[in-house]
């Protein structure tokens, strides 16, 4: 037994590596973010290519736009340098899948020996080496990666030349604000594993609630409308009682609310189950918690500043 | 604030330790031991006073976190003056060569800043940890509203109210001292857990011999869970969004903390049940006050330790007469234990208990349900979720959560060979001078089973929980004891090889 022992012992101490990179890689991630937690530097996770093509396809059919009539603009079929792309990979697969429906691609690739074609497959291509001209007459740009040089480029240029609006970004590397600056609507088929609390939308409401309700006051929140959704990522309630603490934050059946994944599923049913409460709940709820503001909010997992509106509960009891 | 708050908190804690350690003479130590064991006995004893001053009614006001820190500060002052007039007897020199102190250097030293890179950012430190530390901080009363006041239709948002307050009154305490809230500084007091625990299991061992206690300390040094868990899971992204995830076990959760007070409690009783110290136990009771104070399943370590110490002492051999009494160590070391944590039991028991309410699940009927297939439709999110809610479908509780425990177990990436060491020191047969093996591994298989039964009757989705880390930051807890079982089972082996060359 001693022999195994001694030798298991020493093999343990190989396991050391794993701290050791782990903690290499958080001070290097701590530098690169400047040791703070933000959205941005969570690296985006790109969808499969077939979940990728077939939500593409779902968005046509619920626009009632036939995929024959559809021309994408396809950015970033090679990867970074240049190299022949592979067979499966992401961005051959995502476009293979979007000729199959049926929409016409113009891919912004020199293909001049055939080779892009022919991995393709048949179907309706057209090759661009300039990326602005394969958008001429382009219903949707799609980004299928994080290439620099795709990046760069003029996107207001890019949206004039097109006859559609929207941009199918793969890359996670195109921000919110676009509509603002080029009239793009953004698709974006990627997620990120960030926290909700990490959410810029969501501490900008924060930061708002805290500048107007002194820390010794209670706000009352109440869900307007139908809870679509059980998602945890829906618990917002949870992540503003955090930051705004010391401020009590009160909910209808918190206890539910605040339970198990199972018990929060239930409080979606119930809350649903007694429909709209309207403004004879609001008051109940006021008066029995005392709270002096209320939080009115759309259930879901994504936090829309415009859905939350905190009011002075005299201005909701009136 | 800055981590000025934070740092004289831990100046505090180690003081109040140093204050409370019994002589050199009776407890020989290293300094790096000793500053170890002084931390972890200090934080014990300070959430331990904090948590009964509150209980007799008394807020955590600033003027109360301040005399605490002051009065553990003085009193170690008092005693670190008192030992060199005494000219005390000289700390020991640590064990190991150079090469096995820098690298379990290394890591305590990278677990320490690890902890500290970014503020917290983890469901379970913000929002069960933190927002009670915060209550604490802004004055709220233990049994006041911003604690019990969940229920009703209207209540006031607050999870897991009866989880304990030991993370929040550490966090709340370098609040004061910082003069205000930092959700990087506060956990300053919490990035000690994983440096401390190596030379408290090498402290716990030091009667094996400098080759046991160099031993057991690096086998706990080098178990990779003490920073991160299963690191491969969702390769590359715990590697490139390092620190940024629920995978890094530093920070500001309790799982560490009772990891290390379980050790410090077990070191203490190792050494006290062989020279008899009262002081040892009577430290060794605090510091299991102190692991109730840190998470719910303190209260199983302490029952279950209670129970693996008297099969040890109802076992063959009897003690020779005159030789230290261990049931003595044991009994001062349990007693005080609950005479500790009773203020925080007693509480506990008037706090909401809206969801892990065990002792009402454990029924007849639910273990029963058990060994039945489980419900296979369940609404779930996320990926790794996903791929344990697949594995679990149809299958009896009991025997996914034998699998999570036993796959677990051999999972190199987050325990290394942690386990397999374990368990070829257990003792399995009566044997003179495997007494305090015996004990360690029955604390750690008892604990084990324990947490099997709470897996069995949770009502938590079990494959949910997996995904989010359990079994394995339960198992977590039992990292001290596990490798003074593994360190002592090395030094019988090499004395008796030994012994055999001789021969």
């Amino acid at each position: 037994m001693a022999p195994l022992l001694r030798l298991l012992q020493r093999l343990h101490l190989l396991a050391a590596l794993i701290p050791l990179v782990f903690l290499g890689a958080v001070f290097v991630q701590g530098v690169s973010s400047g040791f703070a937690v933000k959205e941005s530097a969570y690296t985006p996770i790109r969808i499969e290519a077939e979940l990728a093509a077939e939500s593409i396809r779902q968005g046509w059919e619920s626009r009632r736009q036939p995929p024959a009539s559809r021309v994408v603009a396809f950015w970033g079929l090679r990867e970074q340098g240049g190299g022949a792309p592979d067979d499966d990979d992401f961005a051959v697969v995502l476009a293979r899948q979007l000729l199959s429906f049926g929409a016409t691609l113009r891919v912004a690739e020199d293909d001049a020996g055939g080779g892009l074609a022919a991995l393709l497959g048949p179907g309706r291509i057209s090759f661009h080496p300039d990326p602005l001209a394969a958008c001429d007459g382009a219903t949707e740009v799609v980004l299928a990666n994080a290439r620099p040089d795709l990046l760069a480029l003029d996107l207001k240029a890019a949206r004039d030349r097109m006859d559609g609006r929207f941009l199918v970004d793969c890359s996670g590397e195109v921000s919110m604000g676009i509509f603002k600056r080029t009239g793009f609507i953004l698709l974006p088929l990627y997620f990120l594993k960030s926290p909700p609390w990490a959410d810029p939308g969501f501490l900008d409401f924060v930061a708002e609630v805290a500048e107007r309700v002194p820390e010794d006051q209670g706000i009352l929140l109440m869900p307007d409308g139908p809870l679509e959704t059980t998602n945890p990522r829906s618990r917002w309630f949870l992540h503003l009682n955090y930051f705004l603490a010391p401020r009590p934050l009160f909910l209808p059946l918190a206890s539910e609310a605040c339970g198990t994944a199972e018990q929060f599923q239930g409080w979606v049913e119930h809350l649903n189950l007694a429909g709209p409460g309207g403004r004879e709940l609001t008051r109940r709820g006021l008066r029995a918690t005392g709270a002096e503001w209320l939080i009115e909010y759309q259930h879901g997992e994504q936090f829309r500043p415009s859905e939350w509106t905190l009011r002075p509960a005299e201005e909701a009891l009136q | 604030m800055t981590a000025l708050g934070g740092l004289i908190v831990v100046a505090a804690a180690w003081l109040t330790g140093r204050a409370l350690l019994p002589g050199r003479a009776s407890l020989e130590r290293s300094a790096w031991e000793e500053a170890c064991l002084a931390f972890i006995a200090g934080s014990s004893a300070l959430v331990v006073a904090a948590m009964a001053l509150c209980w007799t009614g008394l807020a955590f006001s600033g003027g109360l976190a301040w005399s605490l820190l002051a009065a553990g500060a003085l009193a170690g002052l008092a005693r670190i003056r008192r030992d060199r007039a005494a000219a005390a007897a000289p700390l020991a020199p640590a064990p190991g060569g150079r090469a096995a102190q820098l690298l379990i250097g290394a890591l305590a030293a990278g677990s320490v800043l690890g902890a500290l890179v970014f503020p917290m950012n983890e469901f379970d430190a913000l929002l069960h940890f933190g927002l009670k530390g915060k209550a604490l901080y802004s004055g709220a009363s233990v049994d006041g509203q911003a604690f019990t006041g969940v229920l009703g239709d209207f209540g006031r948002l607050m999870t897991h109210p009866n989880y304990p307050l030991g993370i929040p009154f550490l966090e709340a305490f370098a609040a004061h001292a910082g003069g205000g809230w930092s959700e990087r500084w506060v956990q300053l007091p919490l990035a000690f857990w994983s440096a401390c625990i190596p030379g408290l299991v090498a402290l716990g061992l030091r009667p094996f011999g400098g080759r046991a206690a160099i031993a057991g300390a690096l086998v706990a040094a080098c178990t990779p869970m003490l920073v991160v868990r299963d690191l491969f899971a969702d390769w590359p992204f715990n590697l490139v969004d390092a620190g940024m995830g629920a995978d890094i076990m530093l920070g500001g959760r309790g799982d560490l903390a009772l990891a290390a007070t379980t050790a410090a409690a077990c070191a203490l009783l190792l050494r006290a049940r062989r020279s008899g110290s009262w002081c040892a136990s009577a430290l060794a009771g605090l510091c299991l006050a102190g692991g109730v104070m840190m998470k719910n399943e303190g209260v199983a370590v302490l029952a279950v330790l209670a129970v693996a110490l008297g099969i040890t002492l109802l076992l063959p051999p009897r003690p020779a007469p005159g030789a230290p009494r261990p049931g003595k160590a044991a009994a001062i070391a349990l007693g005080l234990g609950i005479a500790l944590a009773a203020p925080w039991l007693q509480h506990r028991s008037t706090l909401p208990a809206i969801d892990e309410n065990y002792s009402e699940h454990l029924t007849a009927g639910r273990l029963g349900a058990a060994f039945a297939p489980e419900q296979a439709e369940r609404e779930f999110f996320g990926h790794r979720a996903h791929e344990e809610s697949a594995a679990a479908a149809g299958r009896a509780r009991a025997a996914v959560v034998a699998e999570y425990l036993g796959t677990e177990a051999l999972d190199l990436v987050s325990w290394g060979l942690l386990w397999p060491l374990f368990l070829l020191g257990i003792p399995w047969r009566l044997r003179p001078g495997s007494e305090d093996r015996r004990w360690l591994a029955l604390l750690v298989l008892g604990t084990l089973a324990a947490y099997a039964l709470i897996l069995l009757v949770t009502p938590w989705y079990l494959p949910s929980l997996r995904a989010t880390g359990i079994p394995e930051r339960l198992m977590l807890h039992l990292v001290g004891p596990a490798a003074m079982v593994a360190g002592a089972a090395l030094a019988r082996d090499r004395a008796a090889s030994m012994s055999r060359s001789k021969d």
